[in-house]
């Protein structure tokens, strides 16, 4: 008996993955999947990530004095060692989760952007970089970097709101 | 070998890229802390039954920033147990279970910062999971096979996903990547800008070689073959130039599926144990 319910399993499991393909099906099933069991195979595809992603920030003290820019360093740079070890390799890929998600947001909705995961999480991040004085505001910007063959080109993908730092 | 002996070498090699994960996490942890970028304490608001109720108390509990490391270190006795562990004795739900629970709460805390490498890694571990519980032939057949499809289907899909874009059969995404800081590799990216038709010959291949993958493994001796040891070469690859260091473990770790079903000669001439 146990071994049909496990194979029985593995049948509905691997079905569920093709279904995930059908439109309106998958989203439903997506929803559905608490244990994230439910892969999503894209590796780049259908269109790869272009840009590096860059969080940069800036205060407003109170007497309104504005500082310059300040990039956060969110992982490090790659090593010859990586393809071994690479330790850092989160920290880059979920800034460049948070930064993707966060321009998906931006296009398909106009409020309500700043109680987004990705906003949140940005802001939480800039806000809790060292500083000599924790009084003012604080605003993040995501600036995108693109290398070309004869130059490298920037764009900003988003400006927030100032916040108070507490 | 026999499907019992490939599940137990499936289940030590899959046990390397959660090792390698956990150790990068202890290395570098501040990604997890509440003000980092995998911070569970943002990500749980996603859902209330996260945040609120019993279940979000308990999630708390365990998610939180000051219990991460001793959760971390559990994975690793976990992994480094069921890869040390005498080989009879590996597939055991006294081990598996634990590991599957521990790596769905890592799964919980944060979808940010993650890739392919730990959507396999954790499919793997419930697999060999479930066929731990029922250690017969049949069970270890359907888990070797379901595996297989795994891997199969993965490739295809991407496969598929990057056929219907212009800019990968142009090379365009692929010099790109290759450009980027994050997964790029700055010999590689330069070589490609400079060279477009070496760009546009190897996104071509890579699109055509992963949708066709399941094809080939269905073809007589020795293409299978080839194609596997293609496919090592490919992760190897991506470990090398784009930094993608457990994407190698995670997928080459159930090669054997493969090749228990598609060329089990080869693969107990690889590995005599059985």
């Amino acid at each position: 008996m146990a071994e049909y319910i496990v194979i029985t399993i593995f049948i509905c499991w691997g079905l569920t993955c093709v279904l995930t393909h059908v439109p309106h099906v998958g989203r439903w099933i997506r929803k559905c999947d608490l244990f994230v069991l439910i892969p999503e195979w894209r590796f780049f595809a259908p269109r790869a990530g272009e840009h590096d992603f860059h969080l940069l920030y800036r205060d407003r003290n109170t007497n309104g004095e504005v500082s310059n820019w300040h990039e956060v360093q969110a992982g490090g740079s790659r090593r010859w060692w990586n393809f071994a070890w690479n330790p850092h390799k989160r920290a880059n890929k979920a800034l460049f989760d948070l930064s993707v998600e966060l321009s998906s947001i931006i296009v398909n909705q106009t409020d309500g952007i700043q109680l987004s995961l990705p906003y949140l999480s940005l802001l939480t991040v800039v806000s809790a970089e060292q500083r000599v004085v924790r009084t003012g505001q604080t605003q993040f910007m995501i600036l995108m970097l693109k290398k070309n063959p004869t130059e490298t080109t920037s764009q900003i993908l988003f400006i927030s709101d100032p916040h108070d730092l507490c | 070998m026999t499907a019992f002996g490939t599940s137990v070498l499936i289940a030590k090699l899959a046990m390397l890229p959660v090792l390698v994960s956990s150790l990068e996490f202890l290395y570098a942890p501040q990604v997890l802390s509440d003000h980092g970028l995998m911070s569970w304490a943002i990500f749980r608001v996603r859902a209330a039954w996260m945040c609120s109720g019993i279940t979000g108390k308990i999630l708390d509990r365990l998610l939180s920033w000051s219990f991460v490391r001793p959760l971390l270190c559990l994975r690793i006795a976990l992994s480094l147990a069921i890869l040390l562990i005498p080989w009879e004795r590996t597939m055991t739900p006294l081990l598996l279970l634990p590991l599957a629970l521990v790596e769905w709460l890592f799964v919980l805390r944060s979808s940010y910062g993650k890739d392919g490498a730990d959507q396999m890694s954790w499919i793997t571990v419930i697999t060999l999971m479930l066929m731990s519980f029922v250690p017969n032939t049949a069970v270890q057949h359907a888990g070797l096979y379901f595996l297989m499809f795994q891997v199969c289907w993965s490739y295809f899909v991407a496969g598929v996903a990057k056929a219907m874009a212009r800019n990968w059969w142009n090379g365009t995404y692929l010099t790109s990547i290759a450009n980027m800081k994050t997964y790029g590799h700055p010999g590689v990216g330069k070589f490609l800008m400079n060279h477009r038709t070496v760009a546009m010959t190897l996104s071509g291949g890579i699109i055509l070689w992963e949708c066709l993958f399941p094809i080939l493994l269905l073809l007589p001796q020795p293409i299978p073959a080839a194609v596997l040891v293609s496919g090592i070469l490919f992760h190897l690859s991506n470990a090398i130039f784009m930094g993608l260091n457990c994407f190698f473990l995670a997928f080459t770790a159930l090669y054997p599926a493969l090749m228990f079903v598609v060329c089990p000669e080869l693969l107990s001439r690889f590995f005599s144990v059985s």
